[in-house]
């Protein structure tokens, strides 16, 4: 397939298909209030599992000596890379860019105030007469539209083609760039690049001091968990302020 | 291709920290930095393990000559890319790419480093200066087949394979027709488990097999679950696969094929170092010591030991080749006429099964 | 018959580690705190499990050590979690990443080492009829795990203690105006699932495949968090679809051995069963809208005490 209507009818299509499927928790937690939590951590294993069976048998690539991937993409289906000889591609602007959006969607507009008094506490958005489903399902469906978007721009920029290999365990590490960056979009944006020098660098240091690959994956952990630590007793220096004469929780 | 001096001047700092012992004067300073992407852990006791012995074996052989760097556990993908050119940046003049999903990522970062050479192990996709190298595998089936043929009680054999690449298809199938040179009415059959590294459930495969009758058991999985499975229910007997296994089953393991990629390796090097490298389309086996046979179970009578000899050395001076017909399918079709060997292409693309083997789901 | 006992067996093995794991972190849940690092604790008890295995040769202390060691790992959770009120999704998960890392690397050395299977726990003439061995013919994890099963539910519904820890996890503001120290019983909970997950751990070289491997535990701690919503946080049903979790992941195999109907299931729809199964039963759930088999109300969330 040829034409410059292919790459964003893609888009389109991951935009979509993350929008679906996030639907889903949505449906049960709003319907049947279902924890959203576990039904997506399920979906997520159920949906890499499709996507195994997807690239095994009715899409494998038939010149590919049988292995499980996919076709490569036809050069219209490639996200162009923008700096030649790396791997920096057209996504790496588009997420700076949603990450700007996000953090002016959420700090200035109606929408991100009643997002973040639903999350923040329920039952005042009840009195100030913001639906809790109604918010519920937007977040969710953009937050299912933007993983759709991550997905179909990692597959058509530095894959361009579907592998088991394909980093489905990305999302996991989203959960924890979230929280890193203290859910605040322009504090994503630090902490995915912070995340992602801790993959680069334990690469350099297996290649130059000879670091096994498994210390880098405890380096990693540590940086995480001082980072989470290092939050939270920021956040509790906040909340002492407030005089609490039964807080204990540190 | 030659070697730009460029590169060497680069390392030329490095080389001169280390304790000068070579001997001739014109290669004191010749120096060959070669990069190893592994895509599991060195410690798989299986494939990965295999290669990063071949990279201890240059080491080894070529001594000051040689620097190596390696990264295990990279993913297929975006990241072996940026790791390929991370190596290339930090003056490998050699990259072996020892997975077959590092392919794509290989043929995009080799056009932008012309001066290095790159090897790509088990892949199809070559260039001016991306070589490829696989290994015959199959040869050192045909001798476990051999010893199956003449030790099974039942005949019924069980394979584990992780997916169904020509690969493993030609492994399974070089099994069963050096079984049924001895045991004409021996069966096999494999069961893909879609995983390469999950051995319990390699070990569930086992016996899922063993308790369906199959008394020897052989696996293209990185590790020796099946084995050990096989020592406990005390079958008839197993292989080890990649690297000799009789530690984890010293009664059961009959032989092993072992990944011996030193030789390989070390030739490319010494053809860097020698400014004579050229990208190859090399697969070998026995005979070039890239495929070797472990040492024959205590269990394993010395009539057989000596039948699978014949066929080990039967391949190694070109006298035997596994894949000449006859050879059926598993339909009953003829594929391989009396007489004909089959071509290594069709080999490397082989998807159907030979007779004896049980169609799998 | 025969191969039915033989199926049995396989399946009784692979589904102890599972149960085990999904039994800690029941009651991790059902205290309030949702632990996503089973996996990774799990790995941590099967490299201790597994050295001390391959050190002492005695399957107990190795077991032992297991549970010591995933132990120790759910500490760091619950310091987080618990004394620095950290995110509880993120926590855990950066917990199966230490758990990878660390496993990899204290195992680094013990690759190319085999251990022995530990051994029937009652003597081999009470096993010897086939339906003698598959009731009598297993190690010691597979009756714990049968035990735990009982003393957990008489815990939870029959024990005081066990009221406290469901109180906390249901209501933990009310609670701490009663008098309960939440964060003291949710610590414990915390630390329970970590000697359970550690214990899961170290089945693996101990019962399934005695080796020491990489990320050998292969996802079962997820499935072992599957389980717990599966079974609604019931120990009974947790045992149930321990057993159905363990039958579905080994039926595949026979299948593909055997042939007939079950081979042309494709391998990734065994594999996603666990999690579609479990989804459908969370609906289910919410249909019947039985309070009883509801997700403890304060799951996941942080405790900060109001005023």
């Amino acid at each position: 397939m040829t034409g410059w209507w292919v790459l964003p009818l893609m888009v389109l299509a991951g935009v979509l298909g993350g929008m679906a499927y996030a639907a889903i928790p949505a449906l049960l937690k709003t319907r049947l209030n279902v924890n959203e939590i576990l039904t997506s951590l399920m979906l997520t294993y159920a949906s890499v599992q499709l996507i195994y069976y997807l690239i095994r048998a009715p899409w494998k690539d038939p010149m590919g000596m049988g292995f499980p991937q996919t076709r490569l993409f036809s050069e219209a289906a490639r996200l162009p890379t923008i700096i030649p000889g790396t791997i920096v591609h057209l996504g790496v602007p588009i997420a700076v860019l949603v990450g700007l959006v996000a953090w002016f969607i959420m700090t200035k507009s109606v929408f991100g105030y009643r997002m973040r008094v639903v999350g923040a506490a329920p039952h005042a958005a009840r009195y100030g007469g913001f639906s809790e489903h109604k918010t519920i399902w937007l977040a969710m469906l953009v937050s299912g539209a933007l993983a759709g978007l991550a997905g179909v721009l990692e597959v058509a920029g530095p894959f361009q083609r579907m592998v088991p290999g394909f980093p489905t365990n990305y999302g996991f590490t989203a959960i924890i760039v979230a929280f890193l960056g203290r859910l605040n979009p322009l504090g994503v944006i630090i902490a995915g690049v912070v995340l992602a020098i801790t993959f680069v660098g334990g690469e350099v240091a297996q290649t130059t001091i000879g670091l096994p690959n498994a210390a880098t994956g405890i380096f990693q952990a540590m940086m995480l968990f001082f980072l989470l630590a290092g939050d939270i007793l920021i956040k509790y220096r906040l909340r002492r302020v407030v005089p609490q004469p039964s807080a204990e929780a540190a | 291709m030659t070697l730009s001096r460029r590169t060497f001047v680069k390392v030329g700092g490095a080389a001169m920290a280390l304790p000068l012992l070579g001997s001739r004067a014109f290669a004191q300073l010749e120096k060959v930095k070669i990069g190893f992407i592994y895509v599991g852990s060195i410690n798989d006791n299986g494939y990965n393990y295999a290669h990063n012995q071949g990279r201890l074996y240059v080491e080894e052989h070529l001594g000051d000559k040689v620097e190596t760097i390696y990264v295990e556990n990279v993913p297929e993908g975006p990241d072996c890319e940026r790791v390929l050119r991370e190596l290339a940046q930090q003056g490998c003049n050699l990259i072996f790419a020892t997975s077959f999903g590092f392919g794509d990522s290989v043929v995009k970062v080799a056009p932008q480093f012309p001066d290095i050479a790159f090897e790509h192990a088990t892949g199809y996709m070559s260039g001016p200066n991306v070589g490829l190298y696989n290994a015959r595998f199959y040869e050192g089936r045909a001798v476990c087949g051999t010893i199956a043929g003449h030790m099974s009680e039942t005949g019924k054999y069980g394979y584990i394979g992780s997916f169904p690449i020509p690969e493993v298809v030609m492994g399974i199938n070089a099994f069963v027709l050096a079984a049924r040179k001895v045991n004409p009415d021996a069966t096999i059959k494999p069961v893909y488990i879609s995983t390469w590294n999950d051995p319990a459930k390699e070990a569930d495969a086992a016996r899922a097999m063993i308790d369906q009758g199959i008394d020897i058991i052989a696996q293209h999985t990185d590790g020796p679950a099946a084995l050990q499975v096989a020592a406990e229910r005390g079958i008839v007997g197993g292989f080890g696969q990649g690297a000799d296994m009789s530690a984890f089953a010293p009664d059961t393991q009959l032989t092993a094929i072992i990944d011996h990629w030193g030789p390989h390796y070390l030739a490319s090097a010494e053809a860097v170092l020698a400014g004579t490298w050229a990208p190859g389309d090399t697969w070998e086996g026995l005979k070039e010591d890239v495929v070797q046979m472990g040492p024959y179970g205590a269990k394993v009578p010395e009539d057989v030991v000596a039948a699978a000899e014949a066929v080990r050395t039967g391949q190694i001076d070109g006298s035997f080749h596994i894949f000449t017909g006859p050879i059926n399918d598993n339909t009953g079709a003829e594929r391989v006429a009396a007489g004909v060997t089959m071509t290594d292409a069709e080999l490397l693309s082989m998807d159907w099964y030979v007779e004896g083997v049980e169609q799998p789901a | 018959m025969e191969l039915t006992l033989a199926i049995i067996i396989t399946v009784v093995g692979a589904s102890t580690p599972i149960l085990i794991a999904a039994l800690g972190e029941l009651v991790v849940e059902r205290s309030g705190v949702l632990n996503l690092g089973v996996e990774g604790m799990m790995l941590i008890g099967a490299i201790a499990g597994f050295v001390v295995q391959f050190h002492t040769g005695n399957p107990y202390l190795a077991l032992l050590s297991g549970a010591a060691a995933g132990m120790a790992a759910s500490l760091i959770f619950g310091f987080l979690t618990l004394s620095l009120s950290a995110n509880q999704t993120a926590t855990g998960l950066a917990l199966t990443i230490f758990g990878t890392g660390f496993s990899a690397l204290a195992g680094s050395s013990y690759s190319a080492r085999p251990v022995t299977l530990m051994q029937p726990l009652l003597p081999a003439e009470i096993a010897t009829h086939p339906i003698g061995k598959v009731l009598f013919g297993y190690s010691f994890p597979i009756y714990f795990a049968f035990v735990m099963v009982v003393v957990i539910w008489y815990f939870l519904h029959k024990t005081r203690a066990g009221l406290i820890l469901r109180a906390v996890g249901e209501n933990d503001q009310s609670a701490h105006s009663i008098g309960y120290s939440v964060l003291g019983v949710r610590y414990l909970a915390v630390m329970f699932g970590g000697a359970m997950a550690g214990i899961a751990g170290a089945c693996f070289p101990l019962l399934l495949t005695p080796q020491w491997a990489e990320r050998m535990t292969a996802g079962r701690g997820w499935i072992a968090v599957a389980l717990v919503v599966f079974a609604s946080w019931k120990p009974f049903r947790l045992l149930a679809g321990a057993y159905l979790f363990g039958l579905v992941m080994t039926m595949e195999l026979y299948a593909k051995a055997g042939g007939g109907v079950l081979s042309v299931i494709p391998s990734e729809l065994w594999a996603a069963l666990p999690y579609i199964a479990t989804v459908v039963v969370l609906v289910l759930i919410s249909l019947r809208r039985d309070a009883s088999t509801n997700a403890p109300a304060c799951l996941g969330k942080p405790f900060l005490p109001a005023n």
